[in-house]
């Protein structure tokens, strides 16, 4: 039998990732009006991974 | 210091040029520096916008005048610098906050063609240095100034898009530096502040629009925490506010903070990956 993998504090490992937010958040980037995406669009792509 | 005195920034005989403070976090350092006593010159390349800046500033008791141009020029950049001068009659404190980056650029390294990385590196550094070239000969004469760049959490580290925007970042770092050096003993200080994710309209409505592409019916708070919780890989639990970085350029441009000289404060809410 194999037991359930467990981190040091006996929390058990996260079972699901999130999507990465990357490919989405691109998306909806170029959506954004002109002015928002010039001041907003690099910070969130070059921070947000 | 006594026991029970606050702590004075002494910024109410100086004035304050921030650019880029028609909106965002721009918006958040003049009202910050305004708060604190400093004459504030507004800049922006829309007089209209600029102006509701500068009035909601007076509204609140502040001082603000409004100066108008394109700094991606040496006319235009010329143009904001009078214009600064003849508001307050000089300028004891530079805030290089404008920039960012063409909108329609790629994102991709290889899609990101050559002539952009110039563009940004205008956008982003000469317009800086644009200013300092005007502005702070005055401050050295008269023996004291403050020079402070807006960079990002972007110089620090790279999500591998938007390479040139995050290189320009990184030269405002080192150019901080540098210029430190070379005003040396004049009582002119220079430094950055990298900010994170700042909670400004833009990022406002960039959330409203997750919101709505994940479903959430419009809820800014859920995606707020889908953003916190997924993928920025902050320490502290919440998306900064434009004042959270004015309280940062308060300090550093008050005599109190005249020990720190050629620093990059990051103002990011933990977000950085390294040390600085």
């Amino acid at each position: 039998m194999v037991s359930a993998p467990l981190s040091f504090d006996r929390t058990p490992l996260p079972v699901r990732r999130a999507p990465a937010l990357g490919a989405h958040s691109n998306e909806v980037l170029t959506e954004l009006g002109y002015d928002d995406e010039a001041v907003i669009g690099p910070k969130i792509a070059g921070v947000v991974f | 210091m006594e026991k029970g005195k606050l702590m004075d920034l002494q910024l109410k005989d100086k004035i304050a040029l921030v650019t880029g403070s028609s909106s965002g976090i721009g918006v958040g350092i003049a009202h910050t520096l305004a708060a604190e006593g400093a004459a504030v010159i507004v800049h922006g390349r829309n007089a209209e916008r600029a102006q509701a800046t500068a009035d909601a500033i007076a509204a609140k008791g502040g001082q603000a005048k409004v100066a108008i141009g394109d700094l991606e020029t040496d006319e235009g950049a010329d143009r904001v610098a009078e214009a600064a001068l003849a508001a307050f009659g000089q300028v004891d404190i530079l805030v290089n906050n404008a920039g960012g980056r063409h909108a329609g650029t790629p994102l991709g390294f290889f899609d990101i063609p050559p002539r952009q990385w110039n563009a940004t590196y205008n956008s982003n550094v000469t317009s800086a240095v644009r200013l300092i070239h005007k502005l702070v000969p005055g401050m050295r004469e008269r023996g004291w100034g403050r020079v402070i760049q807006l960079a990002s959490a972007a110089a620090q580290s790279s999500s591998g898009r938007v390479a040139e925007y995050s290189a320009t970042k990184a030269a405002l770092v080192n150019l901080t530096l540098a210029l430190s050096k070379v005003l040396g003993n004049t009582g002119v200080t220079v430094n950055t502040i990298s900010p994170g994710m700042i909670l400004t309209g833009a990022l406002e409505r960039w959330l409203d629009a997750i919101a709505a592409q994940q479903g959430y019916g419009g809820d800014r708070d859920r995606a707020t925490q889908w953003v916190l919780q997924d993928s920025l890989k902050q320490t502290v639990d919440r998306l900064g506010q434009p004042e959270d970085v004015g309280y940062a350029a308060a300090f550093l441009c008050s005599p109190r903070g005249g020990f720190v000289n050629g620093a990059n404060i990051r103002v990011c809410g933990g977000a950085s990956p390294s040390i600085n």
